[in-house]
């Protein structure tokens, strides 16, 4: 009897277009609006360009030069740092108001003890880099004019080869071999939506199987199929389709988009397919509440969703990092988190025991959600309909 | 008026899933906007860090003073594993040691590897602390050879570098309206999935067979069943939207001045915008899964393409030239140019422009909106 029903739930549950159209054009349609998106973000976040900045000249002829000299020479990753144009007030803060400039400077004589002064339209990054420059050069000669006026040792020769030199004092250790790329875990964030989604599919079983809501469920309560094997058979066959779905998110965003995964991408699969479980449980307790249409039960799965999901970082990557500091034991129920985590756990740590921690939590939660689901629908009778 | 009556007596019945998808919305937006202002604009003082000093030393002592000052200390164990975890879930961006023999290299002048920094992400609020420390060690050393000796040259470099270039804003409201500018930015996101989601079910279920057919046989025009519906929209849109401002309004009551009356104007546009295209999905598609799945595709998609999540200036050219064809993007572009955003200035014309450009799109999508219910009609 369980394999019969366990058929048929399978087979017409591949005619259900919504559960293809949903979960499966779902992640293909948004990996490639994602790939597309975050296809040049590193290289315009992590890649130096020459700023832009306006000088006002205010001071002597020598001081001038001194700083055009330095300002003209100084580089970053073999481009020049500053690209500097020399005017008036008026004209640099039009400049800066026009967005022509980043930060308009005005020069100060730091030998003659007046500092250097910056206007900036934003606290950005660009701003910070020349901040951070013109305090350098202030420091720079501050340094200088106490080794002019003091009666030390040193010499200015040698405090000026101090200044110039090339210093690493960091060493760098980097924690992990994995894909670090932060835009990557928004691929994490998908994969972990199209699990949850499951829930629409976990829905339709809990819906199919109540005879007040609908015309299958009245059919279905009538026979003599007991109730525990048709939910149990409908149950293992969304997870069959829900574990289709994952494979086919999983393998697109891999191989069609290049999503670096790491080298254990098997894990991925069993974590993704895990997920997806975990999300059908979801619906199925959802669609088992009360006596609440399908309309209704829908819009609480899609809402519920795609908080989870929200708070997973799928909007704004940070998130689960906020959400970590102010309520950490979230992270550790979320199941979009839990589904994401054990993704970035692969690609991050060699140690496994992490990644095994969120496929047990997977589990546990996914057990508790289904077991509340029968408990909800055990023992329902129906006077009249 | 029939329809207009219809309309609201199915939304009435669909009030519950429309309230939730709308509460969702509002808890996103909150939560978002909220973060954004604290993480968009990079502050060298932000810095989450675990120092740790085993040298122990009074010169590195002072170093660990001179890296504490204006960062976020994290007290942790020195351990691998949990200094891993913190790092992935940036508890802190940079775990800090200071090495041991910190005191008799740099007596010596030795300036190498004197810092062990661990680390997970790579990015320039790392570099900058590099730079720091960097910066830190080359004054130490240029004042040991003042002949200073290495106490008091740490303690003149930590008074040398505490000197700052004086900083002014050309715009000094920036800080006050920071958090509003961020709940504008991502408003398109949250009223196109929360007009789409609630109101697109509720015309789905006017476009039905059962109740279109008994709507055309009645004395009814097309164009009154037609405008009856985007009356109903309407309504309902202004309502989703005044929620909106409300709530905006009561969490950032005090920065509704001034320009900000164009991001109100911007978001009436951009309502409108989500009105139509709900109106034309739902003579399109007689499915509410199939209504999610292009909710969600385009809202998230288009909001990813457009710089509602990622900042504009982060966007390839490519990338932003594509996205003109979608009004989320010159939503954006007037939304940064409102609140000087992604180092943009404030510019009426860009903003008119924009607007502008935006009640193109709204006018095409109603067209098409009529032109879908008229198509539909027929083929009923």
């Amino acid at each position: 009897m369980f394999l019969h029903n366990f058929k048929y739930e399978l087979l017409s549950g591949m005619r259900v277009k919504e559960v293809v159209i949903w979960l499966i054009i779902f992640p293909i349609a948004l990996g490639t609006c994602f790939k597309v998106a975050f296809s040049s973000v590193y290289e315009n976040t992590m890649v130096f360009e020459t700023i832009n900045v306006a000088v006002v000249e205010d001071t002597d002829e020598f001081s001038a030069q001194m700083f055009r000299k330095v300002i003209g020479d100084v580089k970053m990753e073999d481009e020049p740092m500053f690209k500097a144009k020399y005017t008036t007030k008026e004209k640099a803060l039009k400049l800066l108001e026009d967005d022509k400039v980043s930060a308009v400077i005005f020069e100060g004589d730091p030998f003659e003890g007046s500092g250097f002064k910056m206007t900036t339209a934003s606290n950005g990054l660009r701003a910070t880099i020349v901040q951070s420059f013109l305090d350098q050069y202030s420091h720079n000669a501050e340094l200088l004019l106490t080794a002019v006026s003091d009666s030390g040792s040193g010499s200015y020769e040698d405090i000026m080869s101090t200044l110039s030199a090339e210093v690493n004092s960091v060493a760098k250790k980097q924690m992990t071999h994995g894909n670090t790329d932060m835009y990557v875990q928004y691929f994490y964030n998908l994969l972990a939506m199209v699990a949850l989604y499951g829930s629409l599919s976990g829905l339709h079983i809990a819906i199919g199987g109540q005879a007040n809501l609908s015309a299958l469920g009245a059919r279905r309560n009538v026979s003599p199929t007991p109730k525990l094997i048709q939910i149990t058979a409908s149950l293992c066959a969304t997870f069959v389709q829900e574990a289709l779905c994952t494979v086919i998110a999983v393998t697109y965003t891999r191989f069609v988009l290049g999503i670096d995964y790491g080298d254990r991408l098997g894990f991925v699969y069993l974590a993704a397919f895990i997920g997806g479980c975990l999300g059908v449980s979801l619906g199925f307790m959802v669609g088992s509440i009360g006596r609440m249409g399908m309309a209704a039960k829908n819009a609480i799965c899609n809402a519920v969703s795609l908080g989870l999901c929200f708070f997973s970082g799928l909007m704004d990557g940070g998130m689960k990092a906020k959400v970590e500091l102010s309520a950490p034991w979230f992270n550790r129920v979320n199941p979009a988190a839990l589904i994401s985590d054990s993704v970035y756990c692969l690609n991050v740590y060699e140690d496994m025991s992490r990644y095994w921690e969120k496929i047990v939590s997977m589990i546990v939660i996914t057990v508790i959600l289904t077991l509340l689901g029968f408990v909800m629908t055990r023992r329902r009778r129906y006077a009249s309909l | 008026m029939q329809v207009y009556k219809l309309f609201l007596k199915v939304l009435k019945k669909r009030l519950l899933p429309a309230i939730l998808f709308t509460g969702i919305f509002i808890l996103i937006l909150f939560s978002i906007s909220s973060s954004s202002s604290q993480t968009e604009t990079y502050k060298p003082s932000e810095l989450r860090l675990a120092i740790f000093d085993e040298d122990n030393t009074a010169a590195s002592k002072l170093a660990v003073k001179y890296i504490s000052k204006g960062n976020e200390i994290v007290k942790l164990e020195n351990d691998d594993d949990k200094l891993l975890d913190a790092l992935y879930y940036t508890t802190i961006h940079y775990a800090i040691t200071v090495n041991e023999g910190f005191e008799q290299k740099l007596s010596r002048g030795e300036t190498d590897d004197l810092f062990t920094v661990r680390y997970v992400h790579e990015n320039y609020s790392n570099a900058l602390a590099d730079s720091k420390m960097n910066e830190y060690v080359k004054t130490v050393s240029a004042y040991i050879k003042t002949g200073q000796d290495i106490e008091t040259a740490s303690k003149s470099a930590a008074k040398t570098l505490a000197v700052h270039t004086k900083v002014s804003y050309q715009q000094d409201t920036r800080s006050s309206e920071e958090m509003l500018s961020f709940f504008f930015q991502y408003l398109p996101y949250v009223l196109f999935s929360a007009v789409l989601s609630s109101l697109g079910p509720v015309l789905i279920i006017l476009n039905k067979k059962e109740v279109k057919d008994r709507t055309h046989c009645s004395s009814i025009k097309p164009s009154q069943e037609t405008l009856g519906k985007i009356l109903g929209a309407v309504t309902f849109v202004c309502a989703v939207w005044a929620v909106f401002m409300i709530a905006g309004l009561y969490k950032f009551g005090s920065a509704y001045t001034g320009k900000v009356g164009y991001a109100v104007a911007n978001s009436v546009i951009y309502a409108a915008f989500s009105a139509g295209l709900s109106i034309l999905v739902s003579a399109l598609v007689s499915n509410d899964n199939v209504l999610n799945v292009i909710v969600q595709i385009f809202g998230l998609g288009s909001s990813f393409l457009c710089g509602v999540f990622v900042p504009q200036e982060f966007l390839g050219s490519g990338v932003l030239t594509a996205a003109r064809v979608l009004p989320a993007y010159w939503y954006i572009r007037a939304n940064n140019s409102i609140f000087s955003l992604s180092d943009t200035v404030f510019d009426k014309g860009e903003i008119m422009m924009c607007l502008g450009i935006e009640i193109g799109f709204v006018a095409v999508i109603f067209a098409a909106a009529f032109i879908a219910t008229k198509l539909s009609r027929r083929k009923a």
